[in-house]
């Protein structure tokens, strides 16, 4: 008995070694970048002995807030998120729920396209996109960013999946039988059931939006309206004025809001995952 | 009920966006209302003042900048000129990629503007600007190279540098220190890919002829990579990537003796190495042994354009001729962004004639040598065929011989040039 | 809102509508529009001739091109391989009902998602860089000195961007692993222990087979995503040494946007798309034949 106890205390500290060598590992870019942010900008290319900085310095954050549109840029970046987020939502699920219920003409046609445009690179179809937003006046505007961003395939894919191995179609006979019409089955049966789906492609289709660079440089153009990537990159465009001291500090700040998201949802996410892949 | 009224949110956020009302919600404009037209102006620099200046000299128009990287100005660029929309009223980009632009025929012609002001530069960028008979843009700045150097490091060593052999021979004394004559763009990239170019610049060299055909068998380019290469091999040179922290790291710690490179990077020694004040000094770009005379190389320089979808492009015209073809508005250009004037009349005034105390009070402008033409075409691909053969050659791959026949004769297959 | 018998019929058409517009306009459109221009001169924008297959003749003739190619398969196999390989191994040792602190052990791991890929390149340059790095101030607390420049080899350049990829994807990948384990009914376990099995056999015999399906899932969205690779090779190496890095999505931009060849560009990314389509397929089946294998 004392063996298998002193065996299972070993194998727990094992572990845990493990996981924190790699927790490590995962944190020193972090910790490297908060260093960074606090450095005076004259140290910046100083070599600095030991790892922590020999002078501590906040005018990288107080430049930040200062001279800089950060607050604006988070701002942007929120809004389009939030907003190309639910629109997403709104429509992986009815999709989903139409892949996932219903037998219909070309469903595996229509399927198949889904799967077939995930493999389109984002670069080919920027040129007639952005033609067609400018023929429209939408060209540095929010809907520019969040409708292309709300289909996502991947997005389709997972939802379809989900409806299908967490909704029981013997519950939507029921619910057909007491006069609920389709509209109703979506809205009052399927989505509240999906829920966890919902949580996992959330956090997809946030990361999505929030990371992407190439879309909204070619669609946005006033300082006013980029979102924190664009905008951190205007930090270091200029190789005769590179602030990378700033540039850290911003990005240490903007990869808040996300890790905050992932705790507050992270049960969400896991157990809307285990949903999902039952039937993968 | 709460999914219901979710959904509800969903598509009322969703309905709003169709009807445009989201932008509104945008962070407040940074210019006042006062009435002017708006212009738009797309640069990599931070010229602020020099803009800033501007708009308050004039009632007309109010310059607005969009600063973003010149690869990112590129591609937006292209984009919007294959679009026909979205392009800026103004825009700067670097004279070696100025004529896929310019060549577009979507810039708006400024002769009317600017006729007056052409006599002020050398022809070589008078060319650069023309295009069937117009004139398309004009250039704020030129980047020929000076040689700057550690007077300190220098003097202990009791080194004098007149050609590039001298500083082949000084180099061995300083690599038994651990210092380097000078930092090489190893793995070259398109930085590399320009070094050399100015290098060849500076023996008169090119590597197109001024119609556009390819030099074949070019000895210049062949001395040129010899150097490099010998530079790299003995350690004499120290291999790194411009622009990188690392690459300032090494400046900082003194670890590089003298840098040949263009005018611009002053200003970035300044700022990176600030506790080395006083310690650099300039000298004019050494002279190679097999020449007479020693010439400044060219780098690069900048351009500044109107497109053809501006509304108000005789405004636009206006501002680009103040800040690159009036003394004024050059040295605004200088202190800004250290610009070199490209409109020889500046030199005239004093801010290009006082010394720099960073520089151990040497005036940097009176160090530039004449320099010839050098000619640029299709330069995206030329540089990315040059730099991935510099790459080669480094490695070991190919001599520098081997280098040189497989740049011509790859540019000339891509290019058909 | 509808009636039961007409609306099942046209239920589902109604639930496609809002996808099938945005599908039309954001994508279908733009690919047929520039499947169309690679088989064209263009000329303002506009199509100017017909130059048939003669962009990807042209592609094809390019050895960097080929090169960049292979430099795309070779880092989307490696980096796949050891991400998801790690991302399991995580994800088993994070599910391990024997130990606490899940929850900050998850999070942690999860937050390199979070950083923006161009930023990612910026700070492992300021990890690798040689005399200001974090490399060098470790080593310098032990007197070692570090005279490493990774991006500078050619073999050195191509790894130090699968860590990176590595560093930042294992994590979230993770998630999605353990969601797939905590839908493994621990009664299986409990049945293998009485037979003896260990812990590793346990591994093979059971959390692998049945972690298949979300495996092949995270196969093809990894996939895909990773053939895009741009960011941290553009910003730290541009390709370089010798376009040891050089991705096919970076011979894209370059042939698009520097050299602004739209035309070729459009046939570039077909090729792409051609090899990205045929990745996913294989998984797809492959997917499918293991969901019937198991009913």
């Amino acid at each position: 008995m004392i063996g298998t106890k002193r065996k299972r205390t070993l194998s727990k500290l094992c572990i845990h070694t493990i996981l924190i060598i790699y927790a490590i590992f995962t944190l020193i870019p972090f910790y490297w970048m908060a260093v960074n942010s606090i450095r005076p900008s004259g140290d910046f290319y100083s070599r600095m002995e030991g790892l922590f900085p020999d002078n501590v310095d906040f005018g990288n954050y107080i430049s930040l807030f200062a001279n800089t549109n950060f607050l604006a840029w988070l701002w942007n970046s929120i809004i389009i998120c939030v907003l190309s987020t639910l629109l997403g939502l709104l429509i992986c699920s009815m999709a989903g729920f139409a892949f996932g219920v219903y037998r219909f003409r070309m469903k595996s046609f229509f399927f198949w396209l889904v799967l077939g445009s995930v493999a389109i690179p984002e670069i080919v179809t920027i040129i007639p996109v952005f033609r067609l937003m400018s023929d429209i006046g939408m060209i540095d505007t929010y809907s520019s960013l969040v409708l292309p961003y709300a289909v996502s395939m991947f997005g389709i894919f997972l939802m379809k999946q989900y409806i299908e191995s967490s909704l029981p179609m013997e519950l939507l006979e029921a619910a057909r039988i007491d006069g609920i019409g389709e509209a109703g089955l979506f809205v009052r049966i399927a989505l509240p059931l999906v829920k966890p789906g919902l949580g996992v492609l959330g956090i997809y289709l946030w990361l999505n939006a929030w990371s992407s660079y190439f879309w909204p440089l070619i669609m946005l153009k006033s300082q006013t309206m980029l979102t924190v990537p664009l905008g951190l990159a205007t930090l270091y465009a200029d190789p005769w004025n590179l602030q990378y001291g700033v540039l850290m500090a911003g990005s240490l700040i903007s990869t808040i809001p996300i890790i905050i998201i992932f705790i507050c949802a992270q049960d969400q996410f896991i157990n809307g995952l285990t949903a999902g892949s039952v039937k993968g | 009920m709460k999914k219901v009224l979710t959904v509800l949110l969903c598509m009322m956020l969703s309905l709003s966006l169709f009807a445009g009302g989201a932008k509104d919600t945008a962070a407040t404009e940074t210019a006042a209302d006062n009435g002017k037209t708006k212009l738009e102006f797309w640069t990599w620099l931070s010229s602020d003042d020099a803009i800033d200046a501007y708009n308050q000299m004039q009632d007309e128009v109010e310059i607005v900048k969009v600063q973003m990287s010149h690869a990112d100005i590129n591609a937006k660029l292209a984009i919007a000129l294959q679009a026909g929309t979205g392009a800026p009223d103004i825009y700067q980009t670097t004279q070696r990629y100025y004529p896929q632009f310019r060549d577009s025929g979507h810039m708006y012609d400024m002769t009317a503007v600017v006729s007056d002001v052409m006599d002020g530069y050398p022809s070589s960028l008078q060319d650069l600007v023309t295009y069937n008979g117009q004139i398309a843009g004009l250039t704020p700045d030129v980047s020929p190279s000076v040689m700057f150097y550690r007077a300190d490091i220098f003097e202990e060593y009791g080194i004098e540098i007149e050609t590039f052999n001298d500083l082949i021979e000084a180099a061995k004394i300083l690599k038994e220190d651990g210092i380097y004559m000078l930092p090489i763009f190893n793995p070259a990239g398109s930085w590399g890919a320009n070094a050399v170019g100015m290098l060849l610049g500076s023996r008169e060299g090119n590597y197109f002829t001024p119609d556009g055909k390819v030099i074949h068998d070019n000895e210049d380019l062949e001395i040129v990579l010899e150097f490099l290469d010998q530079m790299v091999d003995e350690g004499y040179g120290e291999s790194l990537t411009f622009f990188t922290p690392e690459f300032w790291g090494e400046f900082k710690a003194g670890k590089i003796a003298a840098w040949i490179m263009n005018t611009a990077e002053a200003a970035n020694l300044k700022t990176n190495a600030p506790e080395l004040s006083g310690k650099w000094k300039i000298m004019p770009t050494p002279r190679w042994d097999d020449k007479d005379t020693a010439l400044s190389g060219y780098w690069g320089g900048t351009v500044i354009s109107v497109t053809d979808q501006s509304k108000n492009p005789e405004e636009a015209a206006k501002f680009v001729k103040w800040l690159c073809g009036t003394v004024e508005g050059q040295v605004w250009a200088g202190k800004t962004w250290s610009a070199v004037p490209a409109y020889e009349p500046a030199y005239d005034d004093p801010f290009f004639q006082e010394g720099d105390p960073y520089f151990s009070g040497d005036n940097i402008y009176s160090m530039i040598l004449d320099t010839t033409p050098f000619h640029y075409f299709d330069w995206a691909s030329v540089e990315m065929i040059i730099g991935e053969k510099l790459d080669l050659m480094f490695a070991g791959q190919l001599s520098p011989e081997e280098a040189a026949r497989a740049i011509e004769d790859t540019i000339a297959a891509e290019t058909g040039r | 809102m509808k009636t039961h018998i007409d609306g099942r019929k046209a239920a589902p058409y109604f639930f496609l509508l809002p996808f099938l517009v945005f599908f039309l306009i954001f994508r279908l459109w733009p690919i047929v529009w520039s499947f169309l221009i690679s088989f064209f001169e263009l000329e303002d924008g506009s199509i100017a001739s017909f130059i048939g297959l003669s962009n990807y003749a042209t592609i094809f003739k390019d050895p960097t091109f080929i090169k960049s190619i292979w430099n795309t398969i070779y880092f989307v196999i490696v980096y796949n391989v050891i991400m998801i390989f790690l991302a399991i191994l995580l994800a088993v040792f994070c599910n391990s009902p024997i130990i606490g602190c899940k929850k900050a052990y998850r999070a942690v791991f999860f937050s390199p998602i979070a950083m923006s890929l161009p930023v990612v390149a910026v700070v492992f340059d300021l990890i690798f860089a040689r005399n200001i790095g974090f490399i060098t101030s470790l080593l310098g607390i032990f007197g070692v000195e570090y005279n490493y420049r990774i991006f500078a080899s050619m073999t050195g350049a191509v790894w130090a961007v699968i860590l990176m990829r590595v560093w930042r994807g294992a994590g979230y990948y993770c998630a999605y692993f353990l969601a797939g384990l905590t839908s493994i009914p621990e009664e299986l376990y409990e049945s293998a222990m009485i037979d003896g099995a260990n812990s590793f056999q346990q591994f093979w015999k059971i959390t692998l087979p049945l972690l298949k399906p979300m495996l092949v899932f995270v196969i093809i969205m990894s996939t895909i995503l990773s053939f895009q690779l741009f960011d941290e090779p553009w910003i730290l190496t541009q390709g370089g040494p010798a376009n040891s890095t050089l991705t096919l999505q970076m011979y894209l931009y370059q042939t698009s946007f520097l050299k602004q060849d739209f035309s070729k560009g459009a046939a570039v990314s077909y090729v792409m798309t051609l090899l990205m389509l045929a990745a996913s397929v294989v998984s797809v089946s492959r997917q499918k034949d293991s969901a019937s294998g198991r009913r």
